[in-house]
């Protein structure tokens, strides 16, 4: 236990707050000029690719494709630095309603075909549900998409109400993780997997850190390489 | 002057490369309605007024839409709106705000001054030329204004 | 609980056929994610206030978009109209009047109760289909609220 005094603590705050806003402003600046980039490559493409030989319209593609991605990256960048600062609003929340609608909705939209998913009774908790609603979409999906590459993908999840908390369980079948890299999971952008392979900023387990944080809570993985992970959250019962 | 009567959509935009994408997306579209593009907010209302250097457009003639962007140097976006839908003649005016803000403070502001619509950019859904379409397939096809 | 959940469109109509209409309409475009519709003004209120009958309803969860009817039995459009855009609370909801009514009158007073767009429904089958189609493309997919 490191013993933090108030003026640290306050200073702390503090240094929060400001990275919070520099995090903001920065992803903010950066949509103009990122955003032109994209259209005006976009509109090279559209009016004078058939101009470009084979080679040429290569490099265009990249130029495209790797504009997408910092578009992509700044995207979340700014949907996660206003998570840790938007106004929660505490509800009782139907956990178990709000995972269902969550899971159909993402299945229906292209989710794996075949999709074996069950969701047990799921105890409810107090929270923002906006926030939680992203919580479920995050894991949900990040469940799908690695237990998408099996010919039986299978999504699970399950709950525990333990002594003023419940405990929150997503299952996937998928190709699991190496437990030597947990740590590094949750952080903003980490990916432990091949972009080609399984698209992904990397940064919704990150939002799903914040999200449990903000409520009170906290978030673990577990896997086992080949077998597939579980990723877990859990939440006070009562609001935060 | 030929070049400002008929103006079905003002586009009102400071930033270069957004509004020449923007009107590219609406040619691409096929949205064959009459645009006009001015740079900030305050030609926006001297547009509209007539006033300034727009003294020779006929101030009867408004237009069927207005694309506001919000961060604009002089009068920005949200002063636009206040005052054209705080003048009677002007209020009826659909006015869809085209901003890069998705802030809910933004929102909030221009909800409650009454703004038609509201669109972020970069667009989450769909490609420039897709939102442009809907936005005129709506505003511009299905849309009635007193 | 679940049914009132998530309701992204208000469909305010009392007329029946209309209403499927715009139901299937919108299911063509796949738009009907979550849709309530209310059969007159007064259940339109409840819902928007969670009064009533809906009293169970989350306050928290507001509509993307109303289409109100005008003309309707017990409580006018135009009522209802100015009940949710001189309320706090709910004037942010984009409101689109979906009505049969050409009166220019009502065109004028909608838009001075701060209605966010009109449509004069179409007469023509294949013509409302296609405009039910633009509403929503344009306001569950472009648009953006506060929600």
């Amino acid at each position: 236990m490191i013993n933090v005094s108030d003026d640290q603590h306050a200073e702390i705050e503090a240094l929060g707050t400001e990275l919070e806003s520099i995090c903001y402003s920065v992803s903010h600046d950066l949509r103009a000029p990122v955003r032109a980039v994209i259209g005006f490559a976009r509109a090279l493409e559209e009016d004078h690719a058939s101009r470009l030989d084979a080679e040429g319209r290569r490099l265009l593609q990249v130029v495209l494709s790797e504009a997408g991605r910092v578009n992509r990256l700044i995207e979340d960048l700014v949907i996660f630095s206003r998570l840790g600062r938007q106004p929660m609003e505490s509800v009782p929340v139907d956990m178990a309603a709000l995972a269902r609608s969550v899971a159909s909705e993402l299945l229906e939209s292209g989710g794996p075909q075949h999709a074996i998913l069950s969701i047990a009774d799921l105890p409810g908790v107090s929270g923002d549900r906006a926030l939680l609603r992203a919580l479920w979409g995050h894991l949900i999906s990040n469940a799908a998409k690695f237990a998408s590459q099996r010919a039986i993908p299978r999504l699970e999840i399950r709950a525990a109400a333990e002594a003023g908390r419940v405990v929150y369980h997503v299952r996937d079948n998928g190709i699991g993780f190496d437990m030597a890299y947990a740590d590094k999971l949750f952080g903003l952008f980490q990916r432990l997997h091949n972009d080609a392979a399984y698209p992904g900023t990397g940064v919704g387990l990150a939002n799903v850190k914040r999200i449990a944080h903000r409520h009170g809570g906290t978030v673990w993985a577990d896997a086992r390489l080949g077998e597939g992970a579980t990723f877990s959250f859990a939440l006070p019962t009562e609001a935060h | 002057m030929d070049e400002l009567s008929g103006i079905e959509v003002l586009l009102v935009e400071d930033n270069d490369h957004d509004a020449e994408l923007t009107m590219r997306a609406f040619k691409k579209c096929n949205l064959l309605y009459k645009l006009y593009w001015v740079k900030d907010g305050a030609e926006a209302l001297d547009f509209i007024a007539g006033s300034g250097a727009f003294e020779a457009r006929d101030s009867r003639e408004l237009p069927r839409l207005i694309l506001l962007d919000l961060k604009m140097p002089r009068l920005n976006g949200v002063d636009v709106l206040r005052s054209l839908k705080a003048d009677e003649r002007t209020h009826a005016i659909p006015i869809v705000v085209m901003t890069s803000s998705s802030e809910p403070r933004d929102l909030d502001e221009c909800y409650n001054l009454g703004v038609n619509g509201y669109v972020a950019k970069p667009i989450e859904y769909t490609s420039l030329t897709e939102a442009v379409a809907r936005i005129g397939m709506f505003w511009l096809l299905v849309n009635r204004v007193p | 609980m679940t049914e009132f959940d998530d309701v992204e469109i208000l469909l305010v109509e009392d007329n029946r056929q209309d209403a499927e209409m715009t139901i299937r309409a919108l299911k063509k475009c796949s738009i009907l994610n979550k849709l309530f519709w209310a059969k007159d003004g007064v259940e339109a209120l409840e819902f928007v206030r969670c009064q009533g009958a809906y009293a169970d309803r989350d306050p928290s969860q507001v509509p993307k978009l109303i289409l109100l009817d005008l003309k309707m039995p017990r409580l006018d459009g135009l009522d209802v109209l100015r009940a949710l855009k001189s309320d706090q609370t709910t004037r942010q909801i984009p409101i689109v009047a979906m009505t049969s009514s050409n009166q220019e009158r009502d065109v004028t007073e909608s838009y001075r109760l701060g209605v966010n767009g009109y449509v004069t429904k179409p007469v023509q089958f294949a013509a409302f289909m296609e405009a039910v189609a633009n509403i929503g493309m344009y306001w569950l997919f472009v648009n953006q609220t506060r929600t």
